[in-house]
């Protein structure tokens, strides 16, 4: 957690002069700090890894749905693209940020950490928890980088299209392998399923919750902010209305004095 | 049949050693099949051909079709034959159950115990008829037992699964497990399932009865007796007394779901 917090204040020491942060910025990175804490430590990290698939599947969406999306909303702009230029990621970055290419690669990696395969061979250690965690709070970056960019070349332009992208990305395709998990007839993790059982859940149930939660956990925040966006998709057509209502009524009077030459009632 | 050969099926040709085995670079293709399954596969994929009218197949060895210009999707074709035909020679090498089987079948030993009612009970004459999962562990184990009682508990609870399996879970530690003790620490998972117990030398001598390893408690630094170390196998005798498999820690819920109906027609 220090690792973060420490170096993004440290840095913002070395923000444009004239340049003065936003306080909701620093705020909404310090709760991703802490979401990302709360995620990580004790009890979720250790029933995540060890015990219960549904809250494996909970800091799973911890990570991609809030941590990611609150981590790019609190970097300001100078800080993202310096760091992009010193880690020489500008142009990976911009590649990554193509909806096409950051959907395929969040919901590439969310099937491939959510086998049962990577499950039971990355969850038997400790290096490789933490590599399973890291890999999603990665792909929770580059899923929402369209959306919430620092950087603004990078944020998709168009309303529908954002809509269409956060509706195919976070909300239809992550519901398949839900799916899979919630109707499955059996346990698919070794590793959850002969764990000890926490409070006499049974390791099928406790599957169909893990499911429950991929299917439905997202819901949320995926259809809050397609609300949020239509709504200043409409404010911005509303605007662009009355601006385009008030550049007419500008121009009609200089076709005044023409209409009245040719006027044939006078 | 003996225990631990593979039954006999269509697969079995594809078991031979390698020498005996036709090497797919030589391998000629005939109507006539003299290979089994293999040839039969690559003289359907090349009747396809044939129909298509691309290669002549019935004298082409099989090599020139994998020459073949459109060797692209033959070549993919024949590599998943023959990764379809290994896989069911894999299937071929396994036994009839999915648990461990052992090389002579033992007959369940009948040594009597009291049961969480604090009646006597005969293991093998008071379940006759039964699959009985016997197993030997302790209430305030804190890993494999509970894991492989929740295990049995989410299993029997699967419908389609035979009404006839008991199971049977005897205390290494009858010291503190009493019956009462076992009774609220079995009913955590099943109602169903028995508990026993007795005098020390009784249980020593019922877990050599069943070859079990004998449970024996480690003591820490200051000289106190902390956890037991038992036999975490579960014992599986069906229902003709034999028993053929065990079941070691862990074992999946696919693997009970396999093995016990099996066991449960054995009579």
């Amino acid at each position: 957690m220090c690792l973060l917090i420490i170096p993004y204040f440290l840095f913002q020491r070395r923000a444009p002069k004239g340049y003065k942060a936003p306080k909701s910025q620093n705020r909404l990175f310090i709760a991703a700090v802490v979401l990302l804490w709360l995620a990580t430590d004790w009890p979720l990290g250790l029933l995540g890894a060890s015990y219960l698939a549904s809250a494996h599947m909970l800091q799973f969406l911890l990570y991609t749905m809030a941590v990611a999306p609150l981590l790019l909303l609190g970097v300001p702009e100078w800080m993202a693209r310096r760091i992009a230029g010193r880690l020489r990621l500008y142009r990976i970055l911009g590649r990554c940020a193509k909806p096409v290419v950051a959907g395929v690669l969040f919901n590439g990696i969310l099937i491939l950490t959510h086998s049962p395969w990577a499950v039971d061979n990355f969850r038997a250690s400790q290096f490789g928890s933490f590599g399973m965690d890291l890999l999603w709070l990665v792909a929770g970056l580059l899923v929402w980088i369209p959306l919430v960019s620092p950087i603004p070349e990078h944020r998709m332009t168009s309303y529908p299209g954002r809509m269409a992208y956060l509706f195919l990305s976070l909300g239809v395709i992550p519901a398949v392998p839900g799916g899979f998990l919630t109707f499955a007839s059996f346990p698919l993790y070794a590793t959850y399923e002969l764990a000890p059982r926490v409070h006499g859940l049974g390791a099928t149930t406790d599957q169909q919750l893990a499911g429950l939660v991929m299917k439905l956990g997202g819901i949320p925040i995926v259809w809050g902010t397609i609300v949020v966006l239509m709504y200043r998709w409409s404010e911005i057509s509303r605007a662009e209305g009355a601006e385009a209502r008030l550049l007419n009524k500008s121009t009609l009077p200089s076709e005044d004095p023409g209409q009245s030459i040719t006027d044939p009632d006078q | 049949m003996a225990l631990g050969e593979a039954p006999p099926n269509s697969c079995s040709d594809s078991m031979k050693s390698p020498s005996q085995r036709p090497t797919l670079s030589s391998f000629a293709v005939s109507s006539k099949g003299p290979y089994g399954g293999v040839a039969q596969l690559v003289e359907r994929f090349g009747r396809i051909e044939e129909a298509r009218g691309s290669i002549p197949l019935t004298s082409t060895s099989f090599r020139k079709i994998l020459s073949r210009s459109r060797g692209g999707a033959a070549r993919l074709s024949t590599v998943i034959f023959v990764l379809l035909i290994s896989g069911c020679a894999q299937t071929a090498s396994e036994g009839v159950f999915a648990g461990l089987e052992v090389d002579r079948p033992q007959i369940m030993p009948d040594p009597v115990l009291i049961d969480t009612q604090g009646q006597s009970f005969s293991m093998r004459a008071d379940t006759k008829g039964t699959v009985r999962l016997v197993y030997f562990g302790f209430t305030s184990c804190p890993d494999i037992c509970p894991v492989h009682l929740s295990q049995l508990s989410d299993v029997l609870a699967r419908p389609g699964l035979p009404p006839n399996i008991k199971v049977l879970f005897v205390t290494v530690d009858p010291d503190n497990d009493t019956p009462e003790v076992m009774r609220s620490f079995l009913d955590q998972f099943s109602s169903e399932f028995i508990g026993l117990t007795g005098t020390k030398e009784r249980l020593l001598d019922v877990q050599r009865q069943f070859s079990a390893l004998i449970a024996t408690s480690a003591v820490d630094e200051n000289g106190e007796a902390g956890d037991i170390g038992h036999d975490g196998r579960v014992f599986a005798f069906a229902p003709d007394d034999l028993g053929r498999t065990q079941y070691p820690h862990p074992t999946r819920q696919t693997t009970w779901t396999r093995d016990l109906p099996i066991l449960a027609t054995l009579r």
